[in-house]
């Protein structure tokens, strides 16, 4: 199971509106970094749908406590293509983005 | 468990969770981008893997589906002939609208506010429906369809 890189979290309240839980452009990020292998985490209490900027409900279920790892991934910082956003069907939930630690296999 | 399963333009159930399996890893086989998510899941609403990435999902218990992805834009395409708005459903052009039907997927390149949208039904020749806009954009911005890739393949493993 992959864990986060230190330092790389961005925590965001995901709502029935598509909401960017991760941002290429964060300072969290120094210029010209290479985003490499994103873990999301859904610490909230509602399920939510992960995808692109026009995610719906249809994206991708991450259940509360749920978590996955885009092994591959792989933007450099400010390429918003590498956006990811996520919506819920109601209400809202507490999503955790950050680069990950990468297992020896998968 | 391994399973290789061929994904096309229609949504493919690629995993389903089971009383003893509870981890997915998802490899995308293929050459070309997918798209994942539930039932009706689309290239527009889908969460992106890209060729050679894998996804590891822990504890799920839903079933998960695919569809294939986009290659390119093609006709019809378009261009803006007045400034549209985030939530705005309708796109302004001069004309040839109404070769925008419903269901399309279609691809607006607009730099960091480029985005996909889904056409509705109702279009007329200079006003394209579709799904709300998430980002502002000018006149003169281009549109088109896009294309779906001829499929792709995934393979699967479920475990514990």
């Amino acid at each position: 199971m992959a864990i986060f890189a230190s330092g790389s979290v961005q925590t965001t309240t995901v709502t029935t509106g598509a909401t960017k839980i991760f941002d290429t452009t964060s300072s969290l990020y120094a210029t010209g970094a290479l985003l490499t292998n994103v873990t999301i985490v859904n610490t909230g209490t509602v399920a939510c749908h992960v995808g692109i900027a026009s995610v719906t409900t249809t994206g991708l279920t991450l259940g509360p406590g749920q978590q996955l790892t885009i092994y591959g991934y792989s933007h450099v910082k400010g390429d918003t293509t590498g956006d990811l956003y996520a919506i819920t069907n109601s209400g809202s939930t507490t999503v955790e983005v950050g680069l990950a630690t990468v297992d020896a296999t998968v | 468990m391994s399973t290789t399963v061929p994904i096309s333009t229609a949504p493919t159930v690629i995993y389903s969770p089971q009383a003893h399996t509870s981890t997915a890893i998802i490899t995308n086989a293929g050459t070309s981008t997918i798209f994942l998510g539930q039932s009706g899941v689309t290239a527009a609403t889908g969460l992106p893997l890209a060729a050679g990435q894998t996804i590891q999902l822990l504890d799920t218990t839903v079933s998960l589906y695919a569809v294939s992805g986009l290659a390119s834009v093609a006709s019809p395409t378009d261009t803006l002939s007045a400034d549209a708005s985030a939530s705005d459903t309708a796109l302004t052009v001069a004309s040839g609208g109404a070769s925008f039907t419903a269901g399309m997927i279609v691809f607006i390149e607009d730099g960091n506010s480029s985005e996909v949208v889904t056409v509705g039904a109702g279009s007329t020749g200079t006003s394209v429906v579709i799904s709300a806009l998430q980002f502002d954009h000018a006149t003169g911005v281009k549109f088109g369809q896009l294309a779906r890739s001829a499929g792709g393949v995934v393979t699967v493993v479920s475990g514990t």
